[in-house]
């Protein structure tokens, strides 16, 4: 097991190095010169933007500049945007927002998207099972953009039941946007529940907890369920890094001041060092999710423990 | 159960299965799977059912368990009656009860039989908690000790492995622990040894065999290989498309084939005095389609004895025959002399 | 079951392909998806078939006017008749889906096949490098490219369509490459390849004719539902404003013209009528993709 870990650990080294040079590449690549708008209505002199970009190491060449971000970026440093703050700052500041959304999506993946899944599966062909399938399929098939808007529209307008935006990002506020983002992993978690339910209910070693003697609670419940939900687990932990990346969408629609409104706003503003800090954390929080639902399949499956 | 009960019991079988019939419905169509299938068991008996893949002992078996997937299957008929008592009619809370500590089932594949994701002696133990409400401790402890009686080495030890942590051999031992945990009268087995190694498959008879005597348990076991038949069974029930062709003592049945199918089976075996070189005998044709089934006897198309009677009409279900032990058959010319002179000289019988 | 099976398929034997279409026609849900795609389809070839009327000659006297017998979906904001932006707004999309899913079939399926099938060292680095795309979620890493290289109002439509499939696919084949490497991974040690090996076969030929056939059906099934949340992505690059520019009709950006919180409240049916061409046309896919996995995997019958 700890080999096993620390061979994940060092096959995640080139990943993140290689991610981290495409995200530096691309946001330093940003068009627009970041000195506009600095210096009122006239473009800077050149005595300031010579000033800036040496402040800023930006006439060194590239690699050069991404070998000091990594540098600072081991001692926990992501750099101090044009504006005077650390991204650091700028981050946790707006994390536990975002972290609540990602948060409440993923509750809603196990409760409605697991429960729905399970219900649909040991009714197969009846009335249930149709609509789960159903409705998952209408939800996939709504982009989310869509879908929140249609939302707002109707539950935060018309039923007045949500607030229409989320600007102070309470818990209760935060609830429709939350849906909204983890809405089509609701419905993804739903699906494979429900496959695998299906798959397992056929499955041998059932009809061996029948032949046991086993009453159909004990035998679904314990026997088909607890392999059904192996593949539902690994799914809905790597769905967090999707679900920061969809807060984009989702904080804009409905106002709210997340990371993903950061992201969306260091695009806007060429701000590349805040860019790059967000987009970093969101892949390192991505690729520690994988190899934690990794290492816990591993615990869940023994077929697949890592000795 | 090592003791027989003294009184006379009130039933004439320890199982009795009467007409059993059943079909699976499918989006194809309906495929009648079990048509009208009787056979019964005694106490400390070996019935085996014999017969290819398809012809339905598999679904004969789940049946009588009462573990059919369903849907797409249905019992459609028939009685199956566990010393007198009807099983087909038990609400399925009684009738899950029944499983295990009166009638047990072992499977050909252990590997997946098995849960793959909880420890083989944890799975033993179920068997304890549930039926019996014994407690982790005892529960442990009466495993380890049915994986010692079926000899798994370091049981102990292994009581926390996992199923794939086995050999096929280990794993078809621990299947088989499982099923007499609790003592039960009968234990079905289901092809036991066709997933296994030759050298193996001797060592799990034997086992199964010494078990059987030693808990006094009726055993039906179900296999197309006529080798694994002739050494332990007391009796054979032929099958072939959802009906039994011939059932008699096994003996009977070896030296003395009936049914023309029986024939054609016997006749497949390699024998020793067959000359090298000689291609042996197969019977010729498939199965049929369980969909779209021959009119008259479903073996008719394959059959070389077959007349126009055969093709018209159903031969009665198993009848009784002429002979010096109870045996019976299910064929139009089962009594026809042509038939006996081939049937003799399929098993060699003529240059005696 | 499954012995009742054989013996049918002994019975009849048949192209794995012919019992698909077999099952296949006779769910009504096929016809349904199959129906949509035609239509999106013909629309993103012909929309001059489905309507005479410009998208792009607006009136601003129509302003936002409700769905009516001469528009009958209304007009939005600008007064452009709604009906006809939707009509018009299928091509890119379609174009985007289509394309976007071959080629991250075509990428993805040919490195994963070298993957699957030689392992080693080439097996190592593709997927360290497929590992590194695959770790920046799709979304994310389409709306950073998009902003570094935004698309000119200028740009004709292919060249937008061919950007935002590039883009789709530098973050989307490793999808696709884990799918197919894991298939050939499976496929490999079958005996009939094997022996096709024994037998002399050079590795290019066992590759093509004997590993591939038998690997493909996953990654074409995951292809054509995908192919339907390429077109929501496209759409959501759209409606940020970092993917097809204004001046090309899209459902997008019409969508996000379209979602502004007034005109939500005033004018609903400048949302609604996009959103469900657009909700329609991914449905048709996933449906079609979900109707063919069905069809070819007789577990589930």
């Amino acid at each position: 097991m700890g080999k096993y870990v620390v061979r994940r650990l060092l096959m995640m080294i080139p990943t993140f190095l290689g991610a981290t040079l495409i995200i530096f590449y691309l946001s330093f690549a940003l068009p627009g010169d970041p000195t506009a708008g600095r210096c009122g209505e006239r473009p800077c002199p050149a005595s300031y933007v010579e000033w800036f970009r040496s402040h800023y190491g930006l006439d060194k060449p590239f690699l050069v500049q991404y070998g000091i971000y990594m540098g600072r970026l081991l001692t926990g440093d992501l750099g101090t945007n044009y504006y005077g703050n650390t991204v650091i700052h700028e981050l946790a500041i707006r994390y536990p927002t975002t972290l609540k959304l990602a948060v409440i999506a993923i509750v809603a993946e196990i409760l409605i998207g697991i429960g729905a899944g399970i219900l649909a599966g040991i009714r197969r062909g009846r009335f249930i099972d149709s609509l789960v399938t159903i409705s998952t399929l209408v939800v996939i098939a709504i982009p989310v953009f869509v879908l929140g808007s249609l939302a707002q529209m109707v539950f935060g307008i018309k039923l007045k039941w949500f607030p229409v935006t989320a600007g102070d990002g309470t818990w209760g506020q935060l609830l429709l946007p939350g849906l909204v983002l983890g809405s089509l992993y609701v419905a993804y978690v739903a699906r494979l529940t429900r496959t695998n339910l299906v798959e397992n209910l056929r499955a041998d070693y059932v009809r061996t907890a029948y032949a046991k003697g086993m009453q159909p609670a004990r035998a679904i419940g314990l026997h088909a369920l607890r392999n059904s939900l192996l593949p539902s687990i690994t799914y809905i932990g790597a769905s967090f890094g999707a679900l920061l990346g969809g807060a984009i969408v989702t904080e804009r629609i409905f106002n709210i001041n997340g990371v993903g409104s950061l992201i969306y706003r260091s695009i806007s503003q060429r701000d590349g060092t805040t860019l790059v800090g967000a987009v970093v954390v969101i892949v390192v929080i991505y690729m520690v999710m994988t190899l934690l639902v990794d290492l816990l399949y591993g615990l869940l499956d023994p077929r697949l423990r890592h000795e | 159960m090592t003791t027989i009960s003294e009184n006379q019991p009130p039933f004439e079988h320890l199982l009795d299965v009467r007409d059993l019939h059943v079909e699976f419905r499918m989006r194809a169509g309906v495929a009648k799977a079990i048509n009208g299938v009787s056979f019964h068991l005694d106490e400390r008996e070996t019935l085996a059912i014999l017969g290819e893949s398809g012809s339905g002992k598999s679904v004969t078996a789940q049946a009588i368990m009462g573990i059919l997937d369903s849907p797409p299957g249905y019992i459609t008929g028939g009685q199956v009656l566990f010393q007198g008592a009807d099983m087909l009619k038990m609400k399925p809370k009684a009738r899950a009860a029944m499983r295990g500590p009166k009638i047990s089932m072992i499977f050909q594949d252990a590997l997946s039989a098995l849960n793959p994701v909880f420890p083989v002696g944890w799975q033993i133990a179920e068997m304890f908690r549930i039926h019996r409400d014994m407690n982790r401790t005892d529960a442990m402890a009466q495993a380890i000790r049915l994986m010692e009686r079926v000899r798994i080495p370091g049981a102990k030890e292994r009581y926390k492995a996992y199923p794939h942590q086995f050999s096929g051999g280990m794993r078809q031992r621990i299947m088989i622990a499982m099923a007499i945990a609790l003592d039960p009268w009968i234990l079905i087995a289901d092809e036991p040894t066709t997933a296994l190694d030759v050298t193996v498959q001797a060592q799990i008879m034997d086992l199964l065999k010494e078990l059987q005597e030693e808990f006094g348990m009726g055993l039906i076991l179900i296999t197309h290989d006529l080798g694994v038949v002739a050494n332990v069974a007391d009796r054979i029930a032929v099958m072939y498309a959802g009906r039994l062709m011939e059932t008699a003592p096994v003996g009977a049945l070896y030296a003395n084939p009936r049914h023309p199918y029986t024939i054609g089976l016997l006749e497949s075996v390699p024998r020793l005095d067959s000359k090298l070189g000689e291609t042996l005998p197969a019977i010729g044709g498939l199965p049929p389609n369980l969909l779209r089934m021959p009119a008259g006897c479903p073996f008719n198309p394959r059959c070389r004895f077959a007349i126009d009677k055969c093709r018209e009409g159903v031969p009665p279900d198993l009848t009784d025959l002429a002979d010096s032990v109870p045996r019976r058959a299910a064929c139009w010319r089962v009594e026809d002399p042509a038939v006996t002179a081939e049937a003799r000289i399929a098993v060699g019988g003529d240059q005696s | 079951m499954s012995e009742i099976v054989t013996t049918t398929a002994a019975e009849r034997p048949r192209s794995l392909g012919a019992d698909a279409w077999d099952v296949m026609r006779r769910r009504p849900l096929f016809w349904v998806a199959a129906v949509l795609v035609v239509l999106f389809v013909a629309m993103a070839i012909a929309p001059e078939l489905f309507t005479t009327k410009d998208p792009r000659s607006c009136d601003l006297a129509f302003s936002r006017q409700l769905p009516s017998a001469g528009a009958i979906f209304g007009y939005d904001f600008q007064g452009c008749d709604i009906f006809a932006r939707t009509v018009y707004g299928a091509r890119a999309s379609i174009l985007v889906g289509i394309f976007t899913a071959l080629a991250a079939a075509l990428l993805g399926g040919l490195l994963g096949t070298l993957a699957g099938y030689l392992g080693g060292a080439v097996d190592a680095v593709l997927s360290r490098i497929a590992d590194i795309f695959f770790s920046i979620p799709l979304l994310l890493g389409a709306i950073v490219v998009g902003s570094v290289v935004p698309l000119s109002p200028n740009s004709p439509l292919w060249r937008c369509v061919i950007q935002i499939v590039l883009v789709l696919v530098l973050f989307g084949w490793p999808n696709t490459f884990r799918l197919m490497r894991g298939s050939v991974m499976q496929v490999k040690p079958n005996e009939y390849v094997q022996a096709a090996r024994a037998l002399g076969a050079n590795p290019f030929r066992v590759t093509t004719s004997h590993i591939v056939p038998n690997a493909l059906t996953p990654l074409i099934v995951v292809s054509t539902i995908d192919l339907g949340s390429y077109i929501a992505t496209e759409a959501t690059l759209s409606f940020l404003g970092v993917g097809l520019p204004g001046t090309i009709v899209s459902w997008g950006r019409d969508i996000s013209a379209a979602s502004g919180i007034g005109y939500i409240r005033n004018a609903p049916h400048m949302l609604l009528f996009p959103a469900a061409a657009l909700c329609l046309t991914v449905l048709a896919f996933i449906i079609l993709g979900e109707v063919v996995r069905d069809a070819l995997d007789p577990k589930l019958r």
